[in-house]
């Protein structure tokens, strides 16, 4: 109970001083902003990742998710926390990302040789960290992407439903059929992965 | 339903109440139930990574940066492109005028051959039936239909050109058309029309 009550505390006591960081960024002070970004920049950074399986687009979708924040902040009510506004933006623009990408893909635009090269400059250095995180990206671009929004905001970022529903703005129902279809077909292709 | 569909649908939270208990029961007596959601679960927990301690740190330092000159080299370029598209726009006015000025009788055309009128024009269509369709052009009798055109069809695409020409009369207003599509715009008008194209989705 104690500890409960002391999480609460934390977490108010987060929430005031993010929402003073607002409010010194709205009055002009930029270092404000810097402090929210860096807070949140690898949640963003690896929900885009996951959206996206891919570390140059996951880095552009980064990057926008930060201008978006800049220029939006103003707009921000309070009403829902800064997480979940947060959230919304980078699963709104991933979801964008992944719709652009496939035009590109259409009109044969995307420089496929190049981004493979590139691979190497992942981020994630550990050979079994890079080979792990391989596995999960071509597991997650064989769902669709519905079920692959909310398998991982679910499973990753470990959101209620009714928290992924504010940030997609589903209805729970929806979202828990769609958590349904998707673990099903992660789980066959686990099972598939084992046995080759 | 399968045990495997059975803790899939208990994962996602979509049994019912009855159902959940009865899982819940099955749970405690089937060793088979119990080993297979702790397989699923666990093939679950599997694939998450724990993020904090992989990545190389020096990336995240230069994210706010790189952001931040995006920002900027993207305010310039939309200034640029502002100006780019106003200037395209009136080039484009200005060729249309020159090409479609009233009353202008010297115009040239650029004769095709059958085969080639047949390549540009017709390149989905097989030539036997283009050859059967031009055999009958000028003739009244040609059915139209047969070839899937139709006058409610023209209609329609007439209306469309209609519309269209209604929303550029909403983007370029009638004030700007004063010495014809070249009129020297202001930086207001530039600014007025590029709203306009950005509200109506054109750019």
């Amino acid at each position: 109970m104690l500890v409960l009550s002391n999480s609460m505390n934390d977490t108010g006591l987060m929430e005031e001083l993010e929402n003073k960081l607002i409010h010194d960024f709205l009055a002009g002070n930029e270092t404000a902003f810097n402090k929210l970004i860096d807070k949140y920049q690898q949640k963003i950074y690896w929900h885009a990742r996951r959206m996206l399986n891919d570390h140059f687009d996951a880095d552009d979708v980064t990057q926008e998710v930060i201008l978006v924040i800049y220029k939006k902040l103003k707009t921000f009510d309070f009403r829902s926390s800064l997480y979940t506004w947060i959230y919304r933006i980078t699963t709104t623009r991933s979801l964008n990302y992944i719709k652009k990408r496939k035009v590109r893909e259409f009109f044969s635009l995307d420089d496929a040789p190049e981004k493979e090269l590139k691979q190497n400059d992942d981020i994630v250095s550990n050979i079994d960290n890079k080979e792990k995180l391989n596995r999960l990206d071509k597991m997650l671009k064989k769902l669709p992407d519905k079920q692959r929004e909310v398998f991982v905001l679910r499973n990753f970022e470990e959101f209620s439903y009714q928290e992924i529903s504010e940030i997609t703005g589903k209805s729970v129902g929806a979202l828990k059929a769609n958590y349904f279809h998707a673990l099903k077909k992660v789980t066959e292709l686990m099972k598939d992965d084992e046995q080759r | 339903m399968t045990n495997k569909d059975r803790i899939i649908k208990y994962l996602s939270d979509l049994m019912d109440e009855n159902e959940r208990k009865q899982f819940l029961n099955d749970l405690k007596r089937s060793d088979e139930l119990k080993n297979d959601l702790d397989e699923i679960k666990n093939s679950i927990s599997s694939l998450k990574i724990e993020t904090e301690n992989i990545v190389d740190t020096n990336y995240f330092s230069t994210v706010i940066p790189r952001a931040k000159s995006k920002m900027e080299s993207r305010s310039k370029y939309t200034l640029v492109r502002q100006i780019s598209y106003a200037l395209s726009l009136a080039a484009l006015f200005a060729v249309m005028f020159l090409i479609y000025q009233p009353g202008e009788k010297n115009q040239e055309y650029t004769f095709l051959s059958l085969s080639d009128f047949e390549d540009y024009i017709f390149e989905d269509t097989d030539s036997a039936s283009i050859e059967y369709m031009l055999s009958y052009l000028g003739d009244d009798e040609f059915d139209a239909a047969q070839y899937g055109f139709s006058f409610a069809n023209s209609e329609s695409l007439m209306n469309e050109e209609i519309k269209e020409n209604e929303i550029v009369d909403e983007i370029v207003p009638a004030s700007l058309y004063t010495d014809g599509y070249t009129a020297d715009y202001t930086d207001e008008d530039v600014n007025f029309i590029y709203e306009n194209l950005i509200d109506k989705k054109i750019l």
